[in-house]
């Protein structure tokens, strides 16, 4: 079969199931709603930890940052029986951007002040920042990428 | 989507096949199990289409054991993503939309 064989209607109709695929993938690609919070909390972790400034505890949590990122991502697979990057090109990406803006600065503001400027904690307080900020970003993500699905193939 | 060259592609087109990559091009992984469901098909007649998807470098086949049980993803490769967003560019051509 060439191009040229194929009618409007079957092209019309391909289309068609394509996006009835999506959507049906879009009603499925919702993380538990532990994911996120997890996520935050594993990133105050491990921001947190610098602020004891001990290498062991920060190689500990980098530890268990690095598991805890592996069992989200095996969570997310068995729950919705697929993995999508947060890279992925498309309108999430501005949300990633975002986040990743707001890292550096607040994750800079924190080392200034704590090792700079000798205020214990600071950077305690920026990992709850950027891990609140990590689990909405995350769970704004989801919603624009269920959008991006059932806009179009 | 980004503007492509229009390309009707004869492995793609079968309803299975396109069905499957229309999947897949949505993520970066999904579970053969995940696969069969969506399309509606038995394990069998998927394994057929992803073979020769397969065989034609569009998708990629990996099998891992996770506690114990072999489970199997497939992803789109980059041959098999541009391949499938020529042919939708086609269909859309076709239908003028």
């Amino acid at each position: 079969m060439e191009s040229d064989d194929l009618t409007r209607d079957r092209a019309a109709a391909d289309l068609a199931a394509l996006q009835t695929d999506r959507t049906a993938l879009a009603d499925r690609a919702r993380q538990p709603w532990w994911y996120d919070p997890a996520l935050g909390l594993l990133i105050f972790l491990l921001i947190g930890s610098i602020s004891l400034r001990s290498l062991w505890w920060t190689l500990g949590a980098g530890l268990v940052f690095a598991l805890g990122l592996l069992g989200l991502k095996r969570a997310y697979e068995r729950h919705t029986g697929a993995w999508v990057s947060g890279l992925r090109p498309g309108p999430t990406q501005r949300l990633v951007a975002l986040w990743g803006v707001l890292y550096v600065v607040v994750l800079s503001a924190g080392l200034l002040l704590e090792f700079g400027l000798g205020v214990r904690g600071a950077l305690v307080v920026a990992g709850a920042v950027v891990g609140v900020a990590a689990a909405l970003i995350s769970r704004r993500w989801t919603t624009v990428y269920q959008r991006d699905l059932r806009g179009g193939a | 989507m980004t503007a492509v060259e229009p390309r009707f592609d004869q492995i793609v087109h079968a309803p299975p096949r396109l069905q499957v990559c229309g999947l897949l091009a949505a993520v970066d992984t999904m579970e053969f199990a995940a696969v069969r469901d969506a399309v509606g098909v038995s394990d069998s007649v998927l394994s057929k289409h992803v073979k020769q998807l397969e065989e034609a470098g569009y998708v990629r086949v990996r099998k891992a054991t996770v506690a114990s049980r072999q489970r199997t993803s497939l992803s789109l490769s980059a041959a098999g993503r541009t391949a499938f967003t020529a042919h939708v560019a086609e269909l859309r051509r076709i239908t003028g939309g």
